[in-house]
């Protein structure tokens, strides 16, 4: 498990770099979503319905 | 989007565990799990981008501009996590987080492409504008996709050539290779997935004053 961390000594650029990855994609996956609600909300606001 | 997660969860076991270290460059090397497919995705979407950009400039259809506008932001991710991960790849590497070579610079651009084009759809009150002016700069960017991809045989480059698009066989072993590929699917399955989100917001926004909308949203609320 060690050496799996460790990466023979490049761990830290090799995890560091998917840190950033796993960010970047989890940020792209969850704005959108957030702003379907926010659109949905506000549209249905604007017509009365809530 | 599960079907990203399964191949991700697949890609990054076979890449992180199961490929052996590269007999150069170690473990360092499974930087290219991510790299790659952000790169090659980076060109792919930038196409996407284009071309439906085009078929709005020239049919006017709505639909094509709201892909377009959809995969900008997408694909400007896709070209900070390329850059971002080649720096951390180059240090240990080359010794050196950037340089100004043909393929990292020809990225970059493509980079401000993606963030002109994003800037673009902002600058203007008027969607339909704003696309109109989004697909110009989008085609005429569409230069710098061969220029990348070419980048490194065209001039001598610090970045490494290809291994995988050789006409003759790629020079990467099996076990290396396969796990790229299915990360290389997650990548384009978690784009549509994610870029298909951004349009239905889109379209609910784009036809705000529309009769469907109106009675989407009355079932909707009515429903909960």
């Amino acid at each position: 498990m060690n050496e799996f961390i460790e990466m023979g000594g490049y761990g830290k650029f090799v995890w560091s770099a998917y840190a950033i990855w796993l960010i970047v994609m989890v940020i792209n996956y969850v704005q959108p979503m957030i702003r379907e609600k926010k659109t949905v909300n506000e549209l249905s606001k604007r017509l009365g319905l809530k | 989007m599960l079907l990203s997660l399964v191949l991700f969860a697949v890609g990054l076991y076979g890449g992180l565990v199961m490929a052996p270290a590269d007999y150069q460059q170690g473990d360092s090397f499974r930087i290219i799990y991510i790299h790659v497919p952000s790169a090659w995705m980076s060109l792919f979407v930038y196409m996407v981008m284009a071309i439906s950009g085009g078929i709005g400039l020239i049919w006017h259809m709505k639909i094509a501009e709201i892909v377009a506008r959809s995969s900008a932001p997408i694909g400007a991710s896709f070209t900070f996590i390329a850059l971002v991960t080649g720096a951390i790849w180059g240090k240990p590497m080359w010794g050196t987080w950037w340089v100004w070579d043909a393929r990292l610079t020809s990225e970059l651009i493509l980079l401000f492409l993606y963030l002109g084009f994003i800037a673009l759809q902002s600058a203007f009150e008027d969607r339909r504008v704003a696309a109109r002016a989004g697909a110009i700069l989008a085609l005429v960017g569409i230069v710098n996709i061969p220029i990348i991809h070419y980048s490194v045989e065209w001039w001598n480059t610090l970045h490494q050539g290809p291994t995988v698009t050789k006409f003759d066989s790629p020079s990467i072993h099996l076990s290396m290779l396969i796990p790229l590929l299915i990360m290389s699917l997650a990548f384009t399955s978690y784009y549509f997935s994610v870029m298909l989100t951004r349009c239905r917001s889109e379209i609910l926004e784009y036809e705000a004053n529309a009769n469907w909308v109106k009675e989407l949203l009355t079932t909707k609320t009515a429903s909960i």
